[in-house]
């Protein structure tokens, strides 16, 4: 059962839908109100001891309890001057007649019970061809409408009169795969994780900070470049010259190793990294030619001669 | 009504998480390269030092030859030690063979940079040394 979609007075966007246990389905994109047909709750107006409406909440499930159907039920309760309006309604037949209405969860914007919404009628209230909502001492329940003698249009009552302050929270979500329990199990384990993860995180961060901190640390003590090619480039030149210098000793003693015969000796001697120049004073100028062919070996000779038995001699090292 | 699916918050908290992992693991990766980095860089550093304590140390160069020099059969043959931009020049005199072959054996194993090395051999066979060294 509902009413055509019409537009509220309270938004543009917003339709008015009077949902019943038999509402059928409808094709609508629009936000929606609703108000919930007594045939979707139960309702008791009662005196108790009691001050606030959270204690007689409380007190709803034993006063329900040996008049309503057995199933699971939320109460809900509203204090109207010195007594209680308590309601007991089931989320799961809600769901299931908004499911059965074509209306989604994220269309609805507010629900109502139509106790609260029709308070101030003082006629019934034609919600179709065949019912009424009507004021039976304080209570407000579905009659078929051949019993009513004078009935108003419930459509054109709900636009006169603005909604009550009474909106209900009904847990929608009844038709997913998991339920409520589970799903809030699933939700605290990841929160969990979550918590766990931004520990780990942090923990991570505070180390990572600190093998930055170290590095920063090595490259002071150490002196070294800010870039990897930087310190390629110290490295190699390093080498290159712990090379040469390694070389040079290495040309030197095979220039002190010299095989002279006796009597000849080095008269000068002069050796840097890349070239050397020898005067050997020779016994025999015939020798000049073994030793020349023993400097070969280590060097490139660029001059050599021999004069008044002295052997003028010199090269560069490859 | 303003509910929100609790599947919507399921998939929010678990987008989260696996987001929360993600990055864990990311940081976690980083860190252990910036380690490797750091082991390879205190290798790199202690070659780097040991190099430039052989041949890119003035001081201890200079303290090197200095100590060659000094001892007792060389050190009335220094005739010269002199510093100019970086070089340091020294000469020694009157060294025979024997001692020019001890104070090769000494200064070729010490760790300096040698520049240049001149010898001259006198009329009386001693020979005069002249060596420079980048310091």
């Amino acid at each position: 059962m509902k009413f055509p979609i019409k537009q509220s007075k309270k938004s543009t966007k917003t339709a008015l839908i009077f949902l019943d246990k038999n509402s059928k389905a409808m094709q609508s994109e629009k936000k929606v109100d609703i108000i919930l047909s007594p045939s979707l709750y139960w309702f008791r107006e009662e005196l108790l001891p009691v001050k606030g409406a959270s204690q007689a909440k409380k007190l709803a499930p034993s006063l329900f309890d040996a008049v309503i159907p057995e199933g699971t039920y939320s109460y809900l309760a509203q204090k109207n001057g010195d007594t209680f309006w308590l309601f007991a309604f089931n989320d799961a037949e809600i769901a299931k007649a908004i499911s059965n209405a074509g209306l989604r969860v994220n269309q609805i914007q507010n629900i109502y019970f139509a106790q609260n919404e029709c308070e101030k009628a003082d006629k019934a209230l034609k919600v179709n061809e065949n019912f009424a909502l009507v004021n039976n001492e304080g209570t407000i329940s579905l009659l078929p409408l051949r019993y009513i003698a004078e009935s108003m249009d419930a459509q054109t009552f709900f636009e006169m009169h603005k909604r009550s302050k009474h909106k209900i929270s009904i847990n929608l979500f009844q038709n997913t795969l998991v339920d409520e329990k589970q799903l809030n199990r699933l939700i605290a384990i990841a929160i969990v994780f979550i918590f766990i993860y931004l520990g780990a995180y942090l923990m991570q961060q505070q180390q990572f900070k600190k093998v930055l901190t170290q590095q920063h640390a090595l490259n002071e003590s150490y002196q070294l470049p800010q870039t990897s090619f930087q310190l390629k480039g110290l490295i190699k030149a390093l080498e290159s010259k712990q090379k040469r210098q390694l070389s040079l000793r290495s040309h030197l003693k095979k220039l002190f190793k010299l095989s002279l015969k006796k009597g000849e000796y080095i008269k000068k001697f002069d050796v840097n990294i890349k070239k050397y120049t020898l005067e050997i004073v020779l016994k025999d100028a015939k020798h000049a030619e073994g030793i020349k062919t023993q400097l070969q070996k280590s060097s490139k000779i660029t001059s050599a001669k021999v004069k008044k038995k002295i052997f003028y001699v010199s090269g560069t090292y490859e | 009504m303003n509910n929100i699916n609790p599947l919507y918050l399921l998939l929010f908290f678990t987008s989260v998480a696996l987001f929360m992992i993600y990055q864990t693991s990311n940081m976690e990766k980083k860190t252990a390269y910036v380690i490797q980095q750091n082991t390879t860089l205190e290798k790199s550093g202690q070659y780097v030092k040991t190099l430039k304590d052989r041949w890119k140390n003035p001081k201890e160069s200079q303290k090197r030859i200095d100590a060659v020099l000094a001892l007792r059969e060389f050190k009335a043959k220094v005739t010269q030690k002199s510093y100019k931009k970086g070089i340091y020049h020294i000469e020694l005199k009157e060294l025979s063979s024997l001692q020019l072959d001890k104070f090769n054996n000494k200064i070729l194993n010490e760790s300096v940079s040698i520049k240049k090395m001149s010898l001259l051999r006198n009329a009386d066979k001693t020979v005069t040394l002249i060596m420079e060294f980048i310091l």
